[in-house]
């Protein structure tokens, strides 16, 4: 140790050789400023580097002068700001950590006031900024040369962006980049009891009250490795070699503080450290500035020193950006493309023209009756008993909440049930929540010849609104002043004997069966569906929320009245429809195993 | 302090609605009223998206990039349907005709082509996926659901195999129910969170 | 007070179940106890692709979807909000930030609102533009259509739908998968995660969905949250042995 200590040019006594500043006087020791593996050259290494390398810069960069808080007992080597004005006297009957203690409390705590937040002076916001700038030049700097290396890697890239099995280059990047099952990450952050109360932190520490104190102490002991004296510091190659994010140890647990820039003066945040042991940092002396914020102090570590490093959250997060940068590098990463081929169209203009031709001869040729069902759903046998069960002159209200593009999967099942209603000289009153609505409505009333459909109403606020149609109660004193529906009384939707949904969106259905639903009589709920949506009904009307449902033209086939709508649908073109699909995952099955079949081929014949 | 003030309005709201729901007699009427403001509230969020986006597509054409051709389409459709409305009136039969003549063609059109698009899909599926007990589970499902589709087997009208077609149909609402029990877990903590002010990207 | 049917009593105690689940869950996370989480791999891509958009000096798309609609008004697109925050945040100083593009308007604005803020920050204010979170169209078949053009941008590193989306929406993947762009599917309904297993090549299947929030491996309350999502999977699946056994030896009619 003692071959290590370097002499401060000012008071010749000794200091680490990775102190920036004098631990007895206090003055720079820049000329002394120097980490092992440190790339001289300006370049930023390509391969993960070394923990010191570009960090000091960074961290002595992120240090906030206007933000205190120096935690734990200072090790002997550490190293503090001092101000100018502060000049530490030492008193040789005193022993050296004691004096570093006073010197350190002097600066902590200068007047032995509690410790207060300090808020965001314009020195620190100015220097917020410096950093930022710094810390992104610095950042693209490293991008740029990951750029350099990755163009000329990509230069040996094959020009296909498709592996041999068909895989997206991109693709496979992102599968080699998911951990192994026995490498997975984990995401808990252990807080201590006496923590409770804190800001929620973002680091986990892993470390128990005894083993931080005893490493404040430099007692502590790695379970295999003899005792170290706290006096000696030792650097190891290894701290120089290891990488953030491969380390298994318990990483730093740092309390974020965050500054309000908008509080004229903030509190001093103490935030509670605990350290890795491999982790190095650098020791940042910082001038205090000129409010009463202090300097935060780091200090180079080796894997027993312990860092004093107070981060603003962005920082926090900036300094675990770079991390992850630094993590990723040497593994599998994304390669640029260069001129990438474009994917073959063809295959899909071809299969898009097959699919077209065979529908559209369906639809020429084929029977377009679609068959009735020999036993219909249990949910479209419920939903054709209860339009059965209406009487002449029951009220039932049908709200279209479809949009236009499903109208041609719905408006079969749609044009039937009116047939029936009409049929039983139902009053039905026509809402929509969508003001797609109101010309949905007119296709159907002009192209189903249902002429005596009621002008459909738009309710405004959609789903909203109906909900507020759920509350409304005519008896209501509130209400009775607060809506009014131009002069005609209002219906409450408890005057209806059904209310039938015509919806297309799982969404919408969810919304309907938790905001409404529950407002209406039992089993008066009845809803109109494509047939994606079965499965999401199904489970509403198991649960006896939903009177009954349709979900598919199998489902509407169960009605009388849509065989005379049946050329609208074509039920041989559903079937041409299916087989091409059947086909083409066959044909997907083929493909994949004819593939592997030869890549065996080829690594059996290699 | 400025963001205490929304999350603050948030958790009332939101506490308000649900103490409107459990005592509808009594809180019911205000409750409406709040409605009301939501609905307006939402309006003219609406109103302004649209602003907004009018305005991004106006500012490409304005710098001429590549897909400002597109733009000027979008902005002279735009003004034409909004001019339309305005002069003729929503509750015209012949600008809903209109409107309707170009809307449903379009959406069904685009519809349609993600059909193909995922018929496409099917040969690719496996080049991308790879072998896997999803994707093994999902091909022979996807082809005996499709077989049962076509309807060749109904036809038969054997009891044994209407009994078989009958409880494989069973099979994918069993499934889908436990995803969606999970979802609605799920959307139940995320409302939970909500409804405290957690939710609008805080964290 | 309004009359609780039984569905409503069952739906009562299922919330108080999942408070409690949460604070179960609390309690856990403030142990020593560690628990891993099962990687994702549409939800650590979200990560890879941020990564790459900064190297390549290109931007994130993002669609949001349409969740929260007047027709259909869900608080799953809140949690698409937290990812675009926890990117954008991580791309205000790119060459090019993320973009987003939403179904619906309400949703637009607030993802402006979470962008805004994400740029008051970053103190850097001057560099938020309105233009970064779009409208994308009215309906769901317009926001789908308003999403196409902005996949087909060469300025994009890779797509991440989030959100409720429409099936339609299957063609911004297959745009992407004809341009080479990653592209990752994270939906809420099962119409959507059906159609995007098929054609996007990432994508989540049930209430993977709400795992998105760990992508970033900072929100650790979002594995609070998952953990309280497993207890009460746990507790679902006790519950419906418990009433098989009771079914099955005719104790339930």
């Amino acid at each position: 140790m003692t071959e290590e200590l370097r002499d401060c040019p000012h008071c010749g006594n000794k200091n680490l050789p990775t102190a920036s500043r004098c631990v007895h006087c206090g003055l720079e020791l820049e000329e002394f400023f120097s980490f092992e593996g440190q790339n001289d050259s300006g370049e930023v290494p390509l391969v993960p580097p070394d923990e010191e390398e570009g960090l000091p810069e960074l961290l002595r960069d992120l240090q906030q002068p206007d933000l205190g808080g120096i935690f734990g007992e200072p090790k002997e080597g550490d190293t503090r700001p001092i101000g100018e004005e502060e000049q530490k006297i030492v008193s040789p009957a005193v022993p050296e950590w004691l004096s570093r203690v006073r010197e350190r409390a002097k600066v902590e705590y200068p007047s032995d006031a509690p410790i207060r937040k300090t808020g965001a002076s314009e020195t620190g916001k100015t220097d917020r900024d410096r950093v930022s700038q710094e810390f992104d030049a610095w950042i693209a700097r490293l991008q740029e040369s990951a750029r350099r290396e990755a163009m000329l890697k990509a230069k040996a890239v094959r020009s296909s962006s498709l592996n041999e099995e068909g895989v997206p280059d991109w693709l496979q990047r992102v599968r080699e980049l998911q951990p192994k099952p026995e490498e997975r990450p984990t995401e808990e952050v252990p807080l201590k009891a006496d923590e409770a109360d804190e800001e929620p932190k973002g680091w986990d520490s892993g470390w128990s009250e005894e083993d931080l104190e005893k490493l404040r102490r430099g007692e502590y002991q790695e379970p295999d490795e003899p005792a170290s004296d706290h006096s000696e510091i030792e650097e190891t190659a290894d701290s120089d070699e290891s990488d953030l994010a491969e380390v298994e140890e318990p990483l730093v647990e740092h309390q974020i503080a965050e500054l309000d820039e908008e509080s004229a003066a903030g509190d001093r945040i103490e935030p509670d450290i605990s350290v890795k042991p491999e982790e190095t940092a650098e020791v940042v002396e910082s001038e205090p500035a000129e409010s009463e914020c202090e300097a935060v102090s780091e200090k180079k570590e080796t894997e027993d020193l312990q860092p004093d490093l107070l981060l603003l959250k962005s920082q926090y997060e900036r300094a675990n950006l770079l991390k992850q940068l630094i993590n990723q590098e040497g593994k599998a990463s994304f390669t640029p493309r260069i001129n990438p081929p474009a994917r073959g169209g063809a295959a899909q203009i071809i299969l898009a023209l097959l699919m077209l031709i065979g529908v559209i001869g369906a639809v020429l040729i084929g029977d377009a009756v679609w068959p009735r069902p020999a036993v219909p759903a249990l949910a479209a046998a419920a939903f054709k008993q209860s339009l059965e069960n209406l009487k002449p002159g029951d009220k039932v209200l049908v709200v279209l909440d479809y949009q236009p593009a499903a109208s041609a999967d719905i408006e079969p099942g749609v044009t039937a049930v009116f047939r029936t209603l009409q049929e039983k000289k139902v009053e039905i009153t026509l809402r929509t929540t969508q003001p797609t609505g109101l010309w949905l409505a007119d296709s159907l009333r002009s192209g189903s010849s249902l002429e005596t459909l009621p002008e459909p109403r738009l309710i405004p606020g959609g789903l909203l609104g109906m909900l507020k149609w759920a509350h409304y109660s005519p008896t209501n004193p509130v209400i009775r002043t607060a809506t009014s529906d131009s002069g005609e009384t209002m219906l409450s939707l408890h005057d209806f004997t059904r209310v039938l949904v015509v919806t297309d969106a799982s969404l919408s259905i969810a919304s309907w069966m938790e905001q409404v639903s529950h407002w209406l009589p039992p089993n008066s709920l009845l809803m109109i569906t494509p047939s994606q949506e079965a499965v999401t009904l199904s489970v509403y009307y198991d649960s006896g929320q939903l009177g009954g449902y349709l979900a598919g033209m199998s489902d509407f086939a169960s009605f009388d009245k849509l065989s005379a709508l049946n050329a609208q649908v074509s039920y041989r073109a559903y079937q041409v429809g299916l087989l091409i699909m059947i086909m083409l995952l066959l044909l997907g099955f083929v493909v994949k195993a004819d593939d592997d079949a030869n890549r065996k081929q080829k690594l059996e014949a290699k | 302090m400025k963001r205490i003030i929304p999350l603050f309005v948030a958790t009332l709201t939101s506490f308000f609605v649900l103490a409107g729901l459990i005592w509808p007699v009594s809180l019911g009427g205000y409750l409406n009223i709040v409605l009301d403001w939501a609905i307006i509230v939402g309006a003219m969020a609406l109103l302004v998206a649209i602003a907004h986006l009018f305005l991004a597509q106006w500012r490409k054409i304005a710098r001429g990039n590549r897909s400002s051709f597109y733009s000027l389409v979008f902005v002279i459709v735009f003004l034409l349907s909004l001019g339309g409305g305005l002069v003729m009136g929503v509750d015209d039969p012949e600008y809903r005709l209109w409107i309707s003549s170009i809307q449903k063609p379009l959406e069904v059109s685009l519809l349609g082509l993600a059909a193909v698009v995922m018929a496409g899909a099917g040969v690719q599926f496996y080049r991308t996926r790879g072998w896997s007990p999803l994707t093994v589970a999902f091909g022979v499902s996807a082809l005996v659901f499709l077989v049962i589709g076509l309807g060749f087997l109904q036809v038969l009208n054997s009891p044994p195999v209407n009994a078989i077609i009958k409880t494989l149909q069973m099979l994918p609402l069993i499934g889908a129910r436990g995803l969606l029990i999970g979802m609605s877990f799920g959307a139940l903590i995320v409302a939970l969170k909500a409804l405290t002010g957690e939710g609008v990207g805080n964290d | 007070m309004i009359a609780l049917s039984f569905n409503d009593i069952i739906a009562v105690a299922i919330a108080i179940l999942t408070i409690l689940a949460l604070f179960v869950s609390w309690l856990v996370s403030r142990s020593k106890v560690r628990s891993e989480m099962r990687a994702i791999e549409a939800v650590s891509a979200v990560e890879a692709f941020q990564h790459e958009a900064a190297e390549k000096g290109k931007r994130l798309l993002f669609g949001l979807g349409d969740g929260l609609t007047p027709q259909a008004a869900s608080v799953n697109a809140l949690a698409g909000l937290g990812i675009w925050r926890e990117t954008s945040a991580r791309a205000v100083f790119n060459d090019q930030p993320a973009q987003a593009i939403t179904g619906e308007g309400s949703l637009a604005l607030l993802s402006q609102m979470v962008l805004r803020g994400v740029y008051q920050d970053a103190v850097a204010v001057e560099l938020f533009k309105t233009e970064q979170a779009q409208l994308g169209g009215l309906s769901a078949a317009a926001g789908a259509a308003g999403l196409l053009p902005e996949v087909n941008q060469p300025s994009n590193a890779a797509v991440i739908l989030i959100g409720n989306h429409s099936p339609i929406a299957s063609l911004a993947a297959n745009l992407a998968g004809r341009k080479n762009l990653p592209l990752a599917a994270i939906n809420d309904t099962l119409t959507a995660q059906s159609a995007f297993l098929i054609s996007a090549p990432l994508s989540t299947q049930g209430e993977d969905y709400y795992a998105a929030q760990t992508a970033f491996k900072l929100q650790s309350k979002a594995g609070l949250q998952l953990r309280a999502l497993d207890i009460l999977r746990a507790l679902t699946v006790l519950a419906l042995l418990i009433g098989a056994v009771l079914k099955l030896t005719g104790v339930i009619p």
